[in-house]
């Protein structure tokens, strides 16, 4: 099987129905999205063609992105693109196959192909016994298509996995930033293109599709045992970033029909272990991966640039000017593909007459645990670069105030509840996940005006839209205590001390400091508010 | 609580409370002062029912609310009656706010905990003796119409759902008043 030949991925189609179709459907105008059945599949198929267009079929310059975008190629002039790298994914076959180790590994033992999946519970865990929400066995036997995919989505997203298991070029974990179309039912082939960086914008040497420069699974591995065995970027060919194989991996694959655990449909093709081996490539240094936004050390840019990586607490506009905004100054860069969007040029929104959407996903690591799978959608606004870091910085007063009433209120509703609420233990991050989802919406006004605003040359907030936004905060943060404080007010005891906590969260929000100086700051009118 | 029967309430108050004098100029006909010492004697709602104090404030009230098919309507309308004849003065003062008030010394003048013993009353007769209970230690120095819209508010969460906002419902209101009042800060 071959994988930019043959029919091996499912894709949606505008009708609603499903098929599985070869990889040239992704132009077919029918087409709408792909049809995985996992989330982390989903993400990994839209990488994998992102990734593939990138390397065989990169427009040269920002006039051929916009044509391409506007009207997608014919299947025929599509696949003659894919056929030049076609000896790079193989599936099967004697030659080197699609993100498997050049060597055989025959000295491995084989083990279960469930290990191929992230949230599969590891060796370790089977030995004690504590394989407790995701059992052992998920995944035990994979149509070879799955096991592909599979085996992509791992060599991307690659945890740290024990001595000399390497992470994934952009550490365990990494979040992917992708420009989607405004509309879910945009054809497949504008979601992709959006995603594919013109070679004005980001300029690298033709790539040479025979090299392991490229493809690492087309020589042999860089064994990573000694030090010194580290790859930098400057190692190898910007492409690569695409294919990065940090595992060592071969799978078994056998003959006869078989179910595919992962699918639930019958396979005649299916793995069910595969030999691995540690000490794989290991990728080191900062890296710019087109679809991950990085944060660095402001005052020592020269040290590693960090990947974005999912977190406890999920992905909230918290995080929103990290992942695009780019700024030198406060050491943070969004990811290529939103930069590249952000210079196709000034009116794109407007001649789509539609707003891009950012897709941001990934797992959430601790280490080698999966603790969940994150995918939300941002707003994406259209901002010059020059005007970036002006609009930065007025973003992250929006979001510091937000944060500070939050740790208010978060603060005040552990005082209702405990005597000693600086002793009191446990997660109390659902409040925050609350206080972000809830005040949601109104810090994207205010970032529409904000920006709206500095295209007028002004990057502020008018003292009306400020003070939308100041009491969105307050009756997010005084609703959130009542719920939690106040829906039980128990004995005279814990009655005066919730009381007294909702007095100092109401203090807090209507004369605390900070929320003098953003009322100073805006010349806000202060109005009499009864408290 | 709508205005009509906000007039009705404080017109009936009136009639049992203020002076003659007062209530001419009101074209209020004096009560009988039968009604005050019936009502007050009254040890729960359906007592109060009985009571002719009690039928000249319901025979009053607009069709709407006599008609409606709900014991607990008469239920809340008695109570209001057996707790208002225990206010003494017009006054602008809120029950939960006179109750915070410090007193002589340093304490409320009524305690956190009756205070609270009132705001975890679980039965409409033990709302009713708790709140007479209440109005009886701040001297009946309270807003009648206020204290009728508060008992409303109680009946009306009373076995049914409370409302979703904590600051919209009675006992969080009154905790506040109470705290506020307590903590010696005017509203």
């Amino acid at each position: 099987m071959n994988l930019v030949q043959d029919p091996w991925l499912p894709f949606r189609l505008r009708n609603g129905s499903e098929r599985v179709l070869p990889m040239t459907a992704i132009c077919d105008p029918n087409v709408i999205d792909f049809a995985l059945p996992r989330a982390d599949f989903q993400g990994a198929a839209y990488q994998f063609a992102i990734g593939l267009l990138q390397t065989v079929f990169a427009p040269d310059d920002k006039y051929l992105w916009h044509d391409i975008y506007e009207q997608a190629p014919e299947p025929e002039v599509l696949q003659q693109a894919f056929d030049k790298a076609a000896h790079a994914f193989c599936a099967t076959g004697d030659g080197p196959l699609f993100m498997q180790d050049f060597d055989e590994l025959d000295a491995a033992k084989p083990t279960t192909v469930a290990g191929l999946l992230i949230e599969a519970p590891g060796a370790n865990g089977l030995k004690l016994n504590t394989d407790h929400f995701i059992k052992r066995g998920i995944g035990s036997v994979m149509s070879l298509e799955m096991a592909n995919i599979a085996l992509f989505t791992l060599q991307i997203n690659a945890p740290s996995g024990g001595q000399g298991h390497r992470t994934g070029l952009r550490g365990g974990g990494p979040l992917t930033t992708l420009v989607l179309p405004q509309h879910s039912n945009s054809s497949l082939w504008q979601k992709l293109w959006l995603n594919v960086i013109n070679r004005d914008k980001w300029r690298y040497e033709d790539p040479d599709l025979h090299s392991g420069l490229v493809f690492p699974w087309l020589a042999k591995t860089k064994s990573s045992d000694k030090k010194g065995t580290e790859i930098y970027a400057s190692d190898i060919h910007p492409l690569h970033m695409f294919w990065a194989m940090p595992r060592r991996i071969c799978l078994e694959v056998q003959q006869g029909e078989a179910i595919c655990q992962i699918t639930g449909k019958l396979a005649m093709q299916t793995v069910t272990e595969y030999r691995t081996q540690n000490f794989g490539g290991n990728y080191s240094g900062s890296w710019q991966h087109p679809l991950t936004p990085y944060k660095w050390n402001p005052k020592k840019p020269e040290e590693e640039h960090l990947s974005a990586k999912g977190q406890q607490g999920g992905i909230t506009y918290k995080i929103w000017d990290a992942l695009t905004l780019t700024s030198n100054e406060n050491g943070q860069q969004c990811a290529q593909v939103v930069n590249h969007y952000y210079s196709l040029c000034e009116g794109f929104a407007d001649i789509q007459s539609q707003v891009p959407r950012l897709w941001v996903f990934g797992y959430d690591m601790d280490n080698m645990k999966a603790r969940g799978w994150y995918s939300v959608s941002f707003p994406l606004f259209s901002v010059s670069t020059e005007q970036q870091e002006e609009i930065l910085n007025e973003v992250k007063s929006l979001q510091k105030l937000a944060a500070d009433s939050l740790w208010q209120c978060r603060t005040q509703i552990k005082t209702a509840w405990f005597d000693k609420p600086g002793d009191a233990k446990g997660d109390m991050s659902f409040i925050d996940l609350a206080f972000w989802q809830r005040s949601e919406a109104a810090f994207y006004n205010a970032v529409q005006h904000l920006i709206g605003n500095a295209v007028q040359g002004d990057p502020y907030l008018v003292a009306t839209q400020a003070n939308t936004w100041l009491k969105a905060l307050r009756n997010t943060a005084t609703d959130l205590f009542d719920e939690y404080a106040l829906s039980e007010l128990g004995s005279e005891r814990s009655m005066a001390k919730r009381i007294k906590a909702r007095q100092l969260l109401t203090g807090w929000l209507y004369g605390g400091k900070d929320i003098k100086t953003f009322i100073a700051n805006h010349k806000i009118e202060q109005l009499k508010e009864v408290v | 609580m709508d205005d009509h029967s906000k007039k009705v309430v404080l017109r009936w108050w009136q009639s049992m409370m203020s002076p003659p004098a007062q209530l001419s100029s009101l074209h209020i006909q004096p009560a009988p002062t039968s009604y005050k010492a019936q009502l007050k004697r009254c040890e729960s709602a359906d007592d109060a029912m009985l009571t002719d104090g009690f039928r000249a404030l319901w025979l009053n009230l607009s069709d709407e609310i006599i008609n409606q098919d709900n014991s607990r309507n008469i239920e809340c309308w008695a109570t209001i009656a057996a707790v208002l004849v225990h206010v003494k003065s017009e006054s602008k003062n809120k029950l939960a706010v006179a109750a915070g008030k410090k007193g002589e010394g340093d304490k409320s003048v009524v305690s956190e905990l009756r205070f609270s013993q009132l705001q975890n009353a679980k039965t409409p007769e033990d709302f009713l003796r708790r709140l007479r209970r209440v109005v009886q230690q701040v001297k009946g120095d309270v807003s009648a119409v206020d204290l009728a819209i508060d008992i409303q508010k109680w009946f009306s969460e009373y076995g049914q759902l409370r409302p979703r906002k904590a600051d919209k419902r009675i006992s969080v209101q009154w905790a506040m008043d109470y705290y506020r009042a307590a903590s010696g800060k005017r509203k």
